[in-house]
């Protein structure tokens, strides 16, 4: 049997890393429920395993989604993965050609040049040699390229790099040596056993009587053996833990399972630890960009839920506007991963709105489309008096579901992880629009619209009022007039990222205003920066966000922005007077044809229902 | 023992001397936009829980300055989150995370 106690950290660290990740990864196989283990043996057997192996030879060998990023950041990347993975495969091919087995003990196929270095004069054996000198180089480079990196992070189109935390400190260090020490280990056996090609026996001859002798070639060999150990050691504490942990997010992600956003399930806990933090997204991030606050982005927030030190500010202090999401090359669901820790961090904050139960409010009427206007739209009534309008000009047979006074959606609540503790207000909204009998819920804000989409279960179709108003304009319902106004647009992170309509606004504008082109269209659109899923923002803070926000959408040209969401229009006009902030209803209302419609000024209300409210 | 048909009342006495003002310290450390309150109401005009309750921004305020902790329990948990008397309030009061760090501070205590 081939042996030498050098060989022991090795074995031990890899031994100590494979029970490890067995433990968290049948941990988390606990976590799938029923239904998710269904979806996974359905597809098990099927071409879906087979897309599965191609992602993972895509993305966590050749990193494909990296190299579209920067070029010099992909091969750094593919080196060391693609590099590490072939110096692997090939060192046992190696192994098998000269011992005639196809399996020998982990560590000889990795420790070869130790334990094999006699020429036996085959070609075959030089031709190993010179290949596994060749992925050695191609791994070196990438090293090389990884440590440059940490001082010029500018040169691999990352604006900054992320700043570890210790353990991945020690990881990273380790891993640097571990390939250098390689080199040196096989170099010196190089020159005085044999075996090696251009590289290892090259380097070997320059050391040729000086550093490679007896004591340096045992030793080094200890060193990369403990460096190896000390790497598998570390790995599922560190951020190195994404290199196996991804392979099999591909693969679930592949069966059909998707990231839930109010529980942490099997798939969460895949991608909280398949985040390789990278800091590609931290670019991407506003509070990066404009604040020079980085501290709470997606990769610092699952590293302080990994080494479990997270901080109310670090889980909080987010737009969730889903511009990281775009950008991460894993294909994390940073919004759904999010929330769903806050979810499980808040669930047990205390709440009681019974008294919803018992409130009166002005009853609904029978209608065929119910309009929400929002808290926000209440604060923003134009929004309201416009949609009012349009409703008439189009003879619509509406009614409110909040003239007065509002049942918030519940979504507030949710994005400071009150899921559960939001229940009463969705069956009090629920029970509201069941009253109406209408078949249609429009709603002027997209917070709301997609809290009604997603987690209401309505029988009605529920719209936003941008798609409304383009089925409106598109049935000839409503007839406009082409301004000469020049507008932007600016998509709402709710209404676009959040709830992918990013058309219907478009072709609603073109029809009123001359619409021009930004540099952050669709997927790229900035957040204004009021965000209620961001509790951390002072209002100082905000108004940087949304004056730096509009100045890359208006570039100081354009002087009035369109947006669909009363709270953006209330943010951006709050931070500043300059540029007009137009909702997309008050744009269609203002070219209206022919003008007969007058604004319905808002009705006094009743006071029997003032005095009924006042508990 | 005669009975007058009346009860003696528990004295809601505030002293200010005496009264427990570490809540009210905690959530101003970690909220400090809190300081710039002028108890002017407008989070109280605009809030939704508020035109169906007792509950507003501003009575919360008081009750947690005062450090009446039981009444302030009471009519946090009321709160929506909805985020009006964020938008309203002329100081910029972070009012949203000013519950939540009430909330926080709560169950804390707990």
């Amino acid at each position: 049997m081939k042996f030498d106690p050098f060989v022991l950290p090795f074995t031990v660290g890899l031994t100590f890393m494979i029970s490890v990740l067995l433990y968290q990864y049948f941990r988390w196989y606990l976590l799938l429920s029923a239904k998710e283990k269904t979806i996974v043996r359905t597809n098990l057997f099927t071409k879906r395993t087979f897309f599965g192996f191609r992602e993972i030879f895509s993305e966590s060998l050749f990193h494909k989604k990296i190299f579209a990023k920067n070029r010099l950041l992909g091969y750094m990347h593919m080196s060391l993965a693609f590099g590490w993975f072939l110096l692997i495969i090939v060192g046992h091919l190696e192994t098998s050609a000269y011992f005639g087995k196809a399996f020998e003990a982990p560590y000889v196929p990795i420790f070869l040049r130790f334990f094999q270095n006699e020429a036996t004069h085959q070609t075959a054996q030089f031709g190993y040699w010179f290949v596994m000198d060749t992925i050695l180089l191609f791994i070196l480079s990438g090293v090389f390229l990884a440590w440059y990196k940490r001082k010029k992070a500018k040169k691999f189109g990352l604006g900054r790099a992320t700043k570890h935390a210790i353990g991945d400190r020690i990881a990273l260090t380790v891993l640097w040596f571990i390939f250098p020490l390689r080199l040196l280990a096989e170099s010196i056996t190089s020159i005085l056993y044999g075996g090696g090609s251009y590289l290892t026996f090259g380097l070997g001859s320059l050391m040729e009587g000086t550093i490679a002798n007896e004591h340096t070639f045992y030793f080094s060999w200890w060193a990369y053996s403990i460096s190896l150990g000390l790497f598998f050691i570390f790995l599922p504490f560190s951020r190195y833990m994404h290199i196996p942990t991804e392979i099999g997010l591909i693969m679930l992600r592949n069966w059909g399972l998707k990231t839930e956003k109010n529980k942490m399930s099997c798939i969460s806990q895949f991608e909280l630890h398949s985040c390789s933090s990278c800091g590609i997204c931290l670019d991407t991030c506003q509070l990066t960009t404009d604040l020079n606050s980085c501290y709470s982005q997606a990769p610092y927030l699952y590293k302080s839920v990994r080494n479990a030190n997270l901080t109310d500010a670090k889980l909080n202090d987010c737009l969730m506007c889903g511009r990281c999401e775009l950008s991460c090359v894993v294909g994390i669901s940073n919004n759904n991963l999010r929330q769903s820790i806050r979810n499980k961090v808040s669930n047990k904050t205390e709440s009681n709105l019974n008294y919803l139960n018992d409130i009166k409010l002005q009853p609904i009427n029978k209608a065929d489309v119910i309009y929400f206007a929002g808290c926000m739209s209440h604060l923003t009534p134009g929004i309201k008096r416009a949609m009012e309008s349009i409703f008439k000009a189009a003879s619509v047979n509406f009614s409110h579901l909040d003239q007065y006074e509002s049942v918030c959606c519940g979504r507030p609540m949710m994005l400071a992880g009150m899921t559960k503790q939001a229940l009463p207000l969705i069956n009090k909204n629920k029970d509201l629009i069941a009253q109406s009998g209408a078949k249609i819920l429009v709603t002027s804000c997209p917070i709301c619209y997609k809290v009604f989409k997603e987690d209401y279960n309505l029988d009605i179709e529920v719209v936003h009022h941008t798609t409304y108003l383009q089925n409106l304009i598109d049935s000839g319902k409503l007839r406009l007039q082409k301004s000469e106004m020049k507008v932007v647009y600016h998509d709402p992170c709710e209404l676009g990222r959040g709830s992918g309509i990013y058309e219907a606004p478009r072709q609603v504008i073109k029809r009123v205003a001359s619409l021009k082109k930004t540099d952050y269209e669709k997927e790229q659109a900035l957040c204004c920066g009021g965000s209620l899923a961001n509790t951390i923002l002072t209002s100082s803070e905000r108004n940087i966000l949304a004056n730096a926000a509009l100045k890359k959408m208006t570039n100081d040209k354009i002087h009035t922005v369109v947006t669909a969401c009363p709270l953006c229009k209330k943010t951006f006009a709050s931070a500043q007077k300059e540029i007009a902030i137009k909702d997309i209803a008050e744009i269609v209302e203002m070219n209206l044809i022919p003008m007969k419609v007058i604004r319905t000024k808002s009705k006094k209300v009743p006071s029997e229902l003032l005095l009924n409210n006042n508990i | 023992m005669n009975h007058f048909g009346f009860t003696i009342n528990k004295d809601n006495t505030i002293d200010y001397d005496n009264n427990d003002r570490s809540l009210a310290n905690e959530v101003l450390s970690h909220e400090p936009s809190l300081y710039r309150c002028i108890q002017c109401g407008s989070c109280a005009g605009t809030c939704t829980a508020g035109s169906f309750t007792d509950y507003n921004f501003r009575k919360m305020h008081l009750l947690m300055r005062r450090g009446e902790i039981q009444h302030l329990r009471l009519a946090v948990e009321k709160c929506i989150l909805c985020g009006k008397c964020q938008l309203i309030c002329p100081r910029g009061v972070n009012t949203r995370n000013v519950i939540r760090q009430i909330r926080i501070a709560l169950d804390k205590m707990n």
